[in-house]
């Protein structure tokens, strides 16, 4: 069985290697080459139906969300970039059919916030653990109970040395 | 209260502020562009199902040669064999297509009607006008998607007039009626 120690040791190392691996496949996932299709799926789950209610034209049957996908298609194979393609559908049909926030503006929160609360829960524990440590170790005592244990040491140590005189031959 | 407390009341207060900007906010705001009324029309080019070569930028660009009762306005049908709208607008267009608009003076202003099939197939289009009549070119293929998406189209049927001098003056969502194209229309 491990010690107490050990096994805290053992859970910071799980952690981090989740988390570096985690970061690994991120990075290496966005790095790779996405097919003209693959993007083009992509795209059409975050552009919303004009014709629908905040419903994207990937998952919508209306004539209209099946034309901005067959477009949408057919400007990821003329070169157009992702931001050029959502500008476009942004300035025909207003921001809100744009299902990806945006980074500025109050839009930018939805970015910043899973960052920030896991940077206050993380902060929250450190803090947490922190003051349990400083309470376990640097508790100081009251007068009276100062007082009881320099009585119960000195009735120890006269016990001690009784015995001791005791059970000489 | 201790800082954590502070922190947290911070934290929880800013983030319904956030939901309530975010409800309050009006979501589905169309721009300027979706109305096109009083803008220059988009490119509407293309071959036409009966393999007519289709180019309202030449038709503008013939009207700056010409006096103004001599200028043409074009009406742009963006419409389907599957939509119930369009059955139910055809009489009309084919009235406008027929007749013409004449003005006080009781002449014939110069108008043309250009079909543009929305999300249809190039034999259903012909189906279509055999069934219910008209001769007007109506432009079909895959280039109709761009055309839908640069006048705003949301469903067929939508009708723009543009005026000879190419500014959009009429947009109509849903059936469109000759009396509607008509008023619009003077010479």
């Amino acid at each position: 069985m491990l010690k107490q120690p050990s096994l805290r040791r053992l859970s910071w190392i799980l952690l981090i290697a989740t988390f570096v691996t985690a970061l690994i496949i991120g990075i290496v996932d966005k790095s790779s080459e996405q097919s003209s299709a693959d993007r083009a799926a992509s795209l059409a789950s975050t552009i919303a139906c004009p014709q629908c209610s905040g419903q994207p034209v990937s998952e919508s049957n209306a004539p209209i969300a099946q034309v901005i996908r067959a477009e949408i298609k057919s400007q990821v194979d003329n070169g157009l970039t992702d931001d050029e393609i959502r500008s476009f559908y942004r300035a025909q049909y207003g921001d809100w059919v744009d299902l990806n926030p945006g980074n500025d503006g109050i839009e930018i929160f939805v970015w910043v916030s899973p960052f920030l609360l896991a940077g206050v829960a993380v902060g929250g524990m450190i803090l947490a653990f922190s003051r349990k440590r400083d309470a376990d170790t640097n508790e100081e005592l009251s007068d009276e109970l100062q007082e009881r244990v320099k009585e119960l040491r000195t009735t120890y140590e006269s016990d001690i040395s009784s015995r001791g005189e005791n059970e000489r031959p | 209260m201790t800082p954590f407390k502070w922190a947290t009341a911070v934290i929880a207060m800013l983030s319904i502020a956030f939901i309530v900007i975010l409800a309050v906010q009006n979501q589905q705001q169309n721009t300027p562009n979706f109305d096109l009324v009083g803008e220059l029309s988009p490119v509407v080019e293309g071959v036409s199902a009966r393999g007519e070569v289709i180019d309202l930028g030449q038709v503008l660009q013939q009207n700056r040669s010409k006096v103004p009762g001599e200028q043409t306005w074009v009406a742009v049908n963006f419409f389907a064999s599957w939509c119930s709208g369009c059955v139910e607008e055809h009489a009309d267009l084919l009235q406008f297509h027929e007749e013409g608009v004449a003005n006080e003076d009781g002449i014939l202003c110069p108008t043309q009607l250009l079909g543009v099939a929305f999300n249809d197939e190039k034999a259903d289009v012909d189906d279509f006008f055999e069934r219910f009549g008209g001769d007007w070119p109506v432009i079909v293929g895959p280039e109709t998607n761009q055309m839908a998406l640069d006048f705003s189209v949301l469903t067929a049927p939508e009708t723009y007039l543009i005026a000879p001098s190419g500014i959009v003056v009429l947009k109509v969502i849903g059936p469109v009626t000759y009396q509607r194209l008509a008023e619009s229309i003077s010479c």
